[in-house]
């Protein structure tokens, strides 16, 4: 049950007598009593504008305060609920949460609620949460972006697909939906499909430089190699310490047997990230197309420091060995890859004594 | 017009020596006025040469030691050219043969139009594909290809083989090819190589000096073969290897072919007897026994002169010419019997064997490839090497693959076995690595070229590679601050102008209730309110022994903060005395009282009720709008309205009277709303105490 105590406006009047000084004449002075709920609609207003300057702690101190003096105060509870999801102090806003949409049916606080859940790894309650605005609010379109997510990550990729779709309906320019919708349709294998999302999310936000990336690697995919390095250039051009970008435009370059020019990409993730394995593995396969075998031994001796279990980085290094007539070292290391679960180093070993 | 023949003949000569960068020179003395002696060695050297070449080609390979001793002395005769390259052909030197055919053209170009032939094969041989159809194609042309239809149908089958080679060479397949080195081979011809199944043993014929008996044959001038055994060792490389004793090598040619899985058997072809037989020798304890030959199935009065066993050991396959063939030598096998008999020779049939000769044959280990050298099939040149897979459960072999370019090459590649893990490769080759004349090679397969992989890693949701956390801050209230009008005045006594401590009384007059009263300060009169916005207030101050003031204050929700000052002056109760009963309210154009005006009213009541002698006069006022009489007769009968309402209260009507006053008594102006306003009022007016 809930009431609001009706708004009571009171006059006070105080007889102001000032006796210590004789000139100073009484006067009668009357005051408005400010009641409760303007008391706490102002704290509520100026926790607004603390949290507006990311003061989170004093916004929550202004809401708390507001809900003291106001019973029923919704928008206090959602309000103060988003200032602990900033902190993300999860079990505090969905608290809040909690008591939001005990009072009124806020999607904003089931979707918040929801995101609490997700972020503090409680996943059936986020899907529910997800579900709930859908309920309370079935246009509100981040609830679906987010729950396809939650399905993305479950690789469950069609109802992942159905929930991007849903949010792009009910929001057209929607390019994290446009993004993820590809990169769902590019898990199962509908590459063609992706390039058209990827295409539509840098068209709804030419600013993404990671979906710039994924369309390059979608169009890689698809023997594209050319679109595909243009793409990735898109994207270091939006981000120039895009350490991923690099590594794919080389590799986009290697598909192209343009090998000196992947090298120079693959020096620069390098150099973004000296312990990025990755770079140090693709530079070693260029650098094997060019022969230098040497080389390619060396970049693999490092992708293998970097990480002692990068099968791949075993496998490439055999190759490059067995080139040099090591054959023995070609057959440890074609060993090792196929124990790491190198499919294609399983056949090489059969020439192994 | 002599003059002139010469001219031109000089002419041509001269443009001759233009286009033309030699002319054929003559082996006579005219040429070589100044060399007598050296002319008279070199026509020497071309007699031999000539004597030998005219044995035919065999021996052609002899003649080069001759010709190259004239050709050094005179470069330039086309027919030493041409004679030079057909020699060259003819031995293992064949790569060598190409600028001695162009130059013997280019001396003369009408040279036997046969020489096309002969540059065809050695285009063929440099892998100059091109080059080599145009000139076989020039050479089917000629007489000499159309008069015998055996060289028409060759050539046609050699054009085939530059297209099959122009192919096959596109995608070469990858392999380390290595001589097999000093321990294995001889500056002499080492070839035949066959291993075990694990390629432990190593068995090869060598034609060097010291093998058994160490004679030459007259009829190629070579020493007759021995078979050469060498094993595998510890460290993966060969023995040296040895020939075997007698009774396996003879005084005359003993030549190695197929070896049993285990190693504890081979095969011996040996060429004296009976067309070339087939022989099979078997190592008891360390001893190798004397060579048995196979039975009638598979030795004929034909050629028999490789063969190999299948890995169970169970079966035979070998190659003979004999007449029942689809060509020239074709792949047969035989089957061993419970006796231990073997079997009728089964021909492999049309997949396998061609109208061309096949030759080394070779059964994997794995029971089912089988390695074999052709001259038909896509051969891109003498014999390749193909592969066929037996369907055990059909019993037929898949289409020959030629096993690629640059195992195979133009010219012929036999003796091939392969290891069981298809590894390792061994034949016959004669090339720039060799120690002397052919020896044996070791081909590494690298198989397919392994493709490096590479990893990458892309960002596929959104909300991962840049989070936004989109929180919707709930919007702000409108905060309901009341609005306030502050009221403020001084209180005096109208005539004294004393300041006077009143009674202050607010009533909300819809409400009818009143909300507040209070005093003004006695020593300054004065007063302040506050009165929030939104509604109608009445005001009223009062002070005993003075009529009471009343004001109203109409202030809508909306209004702003606003200060009005109002000082107010008490009338002593008295005779004559007036007040304005400003809270006292009628409906429009009626003289209805609505019921705002009953706080107002009730005060009068009161006052009447304090002062009993009190008789009052209630006068009602108009503005000047609307007609005179109407303005009088509504001012009358609101004020009426108040009497009756008075004495429906208790006042008793002698003390109350009512006048209507109408427009006459304007206390404003009535050209302004708010004059009007004030002109439109009820009057209270004292009459007597």
């Amino acid at each position: 049950m809930i009431y609001f105590k009706s708004a009571v406006i009171g006059i006070l009047f105080t007889a102001i007598t000032s006796q210590s000084i004789a000139q100073d004449q009484p006067v009668v002075k009357a005051t408005i009593l400010e009641t409760d709920n303007e008391i706490a609609d102002k704290l509520y207003n100026s926790g607004i504008e603390q949290f507006k300057n990311k003061q989170f702690n004093e916004a929550i101190k202004s809401f708390t305060e507001a809900i003291s003096k106001k019973v029923g105060f919704e928008k206090a509870f959602y309000n103060r609920g988003i200032s602990y999801f900033e902190l993300k102090q999860f079990v505090q806003a969905i608290k809040d949460f909690d008591s939001s949409v005990a009072i009124n049916q806020n999607p904003d606080s089931y979707f918040t609620r929801a995101r609490s859940k997700e972020l503090s790894n409680d996943l059936d309650g986020a899907l529910a949460d997800y579900g709930k605005t859908i309920e309370v609010k079935p246009q509100y379109a981040q609830a679906y972006y987010y729950r396809g997510v939650m399905k993305f990550n479950q690789k469950d990729f069609e109802s992942a697909i159905t929930d991007f779709t849903k949010a792009i309906e009910n929001n057209k320019s929607y390019a994290y939906a446009y993004n993820d919708r590809g990169s769902a349709k590019r898990q199962l294998g509908d590459i063609k499909g992706a390039i058209e999302d990827y295409k539509m999310a840098v068209m709804a936000d030419k600013t993404l430089a990671f979906a710039h990336n994924n369309l390059g690697s979608a169009r890689r995919k698809n023997g594209e190699f050319k679109e595909a390095i243009s793409d990735y250039t898109k994207a270091i051009n939006l981000d120039a310490k895009y350490t991923l970008a690099y590594n794919n435009r080389g590799s986009a370059k290697y598909d192209a047997a343009d090998y000196q020019g992947a090298i120079s990409d693959f020096n620069s993730a390098i150099q973004l990230d000296p312990k990025y394995a990755y770079a140090y593995n693709n530079r070693a396969s260029a650098k094997f197309k060019l022969k230098d075998y040497k080389g390619a031994i060396e970049d693999c001796n490092k992708a293998i420091e970097l990480n002692p279990n990068y099968g791949y980085a075993y496998f490439n290094r055999a190759n490059a060995k067995e080139i040099v007539r090591d054959d023995a070292g070609a057959c440890e290391d074609w060993k090792k890859a196929a124990e790491l679960g190198v499919e294609s180093a399983k056949s090489a070993t059969s020439i192994c004594y | 017009m002599k003059n002139l023949k010469i001219v031109s003949i000089l002419f041509f000569m001269l443009t001759l020596s233009f286009v033309n960068f030699a002319q054929n020179v003559e082996f006579d003395k005219d040429n070589f006025k100044e060399n007598k002696d050296g002319l008279k060695a070199a026509k020497e050297n071309l007699a031999l040469g000539n004597e030998i070449f005219e044995k035919g080609p065999v021996f052609y390979k002899d003649a080069i030691v001759h010709y190259e001793k004239a050709q050094n002395f005179n470069p330039n005769n086309s027919d030493l050219n041409y004679k030079l390259g057909q020699c060259y052909l003819a031995s293992m030197y064949k790569l060598k043969a190409q600028p001695f055919l162009e130059k013997a053209l280019q001396l003369n170009p009408n040279i036997d139009p046969t020489i096309q032939y002969y540059l065809g094969k050695s285009y063929h041989l440099n892998l100059s594909w091109d080059q080599a159809i145009a000139a076989y194609s020039k050479f089917q042309k000629t007489a000499m290809s159309n008069q015998d239809p055996k060289i028409g149908e060759e050539t046609t089958m050699r054009i085939k083989q530059c297209y099959n080679g122009r192919d096959l060479v596109k995608t070469p397949i990858r392999v380390f090819i290595d001589n097999l080195g000093p321990n294995i081979n001889s500056i002499y011809n080492d070839y035949g190589a066959v291993i075990s199944a694990d390629e432990s043993v190593l068995f090869y014929t060598s034609r060097r000096p010291g093998s058994t008996g160490d004679k030459i044959d007259p009829y190629i001038n070579e020493q007759f073969e021995d078979i050469y055994i060498s094993e595998r060792q510890a460290d993966g490389t060969w023995s040296k290897g040895t020939n075997l004793p007698k009774p396996v090598n003879s005084d005359n040619h003993d030549a190695n072919s197929g070896v049993s899985a285990d190693g504890q058997k081979f095969i011996i072809y040996l060429g004296k007897d009976n067309g070339g037989d087939l022989f099979e020798s078997v190592l008891e304890g360390k001893e190798w026994s004397k060579p048995e030959p196979f039975n009638k199935n598979i030795n004929t009065k034909y050629h028999e002169p490789t063969a190999c066993y299948s890995p169970d050991g169970n079966a035979i396959y070998f190659v003979s010419d004999r007449p029942d063939g689809l060509g020239d030598h074709d792949i047969y096998m035989s089957y061993k019997d419970d006796k231990g008999k073997w079997g009728e020779a089964i021909n492999l049939g049309a997949t396998i064997n061609t109208k061309y000769s096949e030759e080394g044959v070779y059964m994997h280990p794995d029971g089912k490839t089988l390695y074999f050298s052709s001259q038909g099939h896509n051969s891109m040149g003498g014999f390749d090497i193909f592969k066929s897979i037996l369907n055990q459960e059909t019993k037929t072999w898949s289409k020959p693959e030629n096993i690629g370019y640059p195992v195979n090459t133009p010219d012929d590649d036999v003796f091939f076995v392969i290891s069981a893990n298809g590894r390792h490769g061994y034949y016959t080759s004669f090339d720039s690595k060799s120690l002397g004349l052919r020896d044996l090679y070791i081909i590494t397969f690298l198989g397919p070229e392994k493709q490096m992989i590479l990893n990458n890693e892309d960002n596929l949701i959104a909300s991962a590679a840049k989070p936004v956390e989109e929180t919707v801050i709930a919007a702000e209230v409108e905060v309901k601050e009341a609005q306030l009008t502050l009221l403020r005045g001084v209180i005096t006594d109208a005539i004294s102008k004393e300041f006077l401590s009143a009674e202050i009384e607010i009533v909300d007059n819809s409400a009818n209730k009143v909300i507040a009263t209070f005093k003004s300060n006695s020593s300054t009169g004065k007063y302040l309110v506050s009165l929030p916005a939104g509604k109608n207030y009445g005001i009223a101050v009062k002070k005993d022994g003075y009529l009471f003031h009343s004001e109203n204050f109409d202030i809508p929700k909306t209004a702003a903060f606003q200060e009005v000052e109002k000082d107010v002056e008490l009338k002593k109760l008295a005779v004559g005395g007036t007040i304005v009963l400003k809270n006292i309210f009628f409906d429009f154009d009626k003289a209805t009282l609505r019921p705002e005006s009953t706080a107002e009213l009730n005060r009068l009541i009161k006052l009447m009720t304090d002062v009993p002698t009190l008789k009052i006069e209630l006068g009602g006022h108009t503005d000047s709008k609307g007609a005179d009489e109407y303005n009088q007769k509504l001012s009358e009968n609101r004020a009426k309205a108040v009497v009756d309402y008075l004495v429906k209260a208790g006042v008793t009507a002698d003390r109350l009277k009512s006048a209507g006053y109408g427009e006459t008594k304007p206390i404003s102006t009535n050209e302004t709303d708010a004059g009007r306003q004030l002109n439109r009022r009820t009057e209270f007016k004292v009459l007597s105490l």
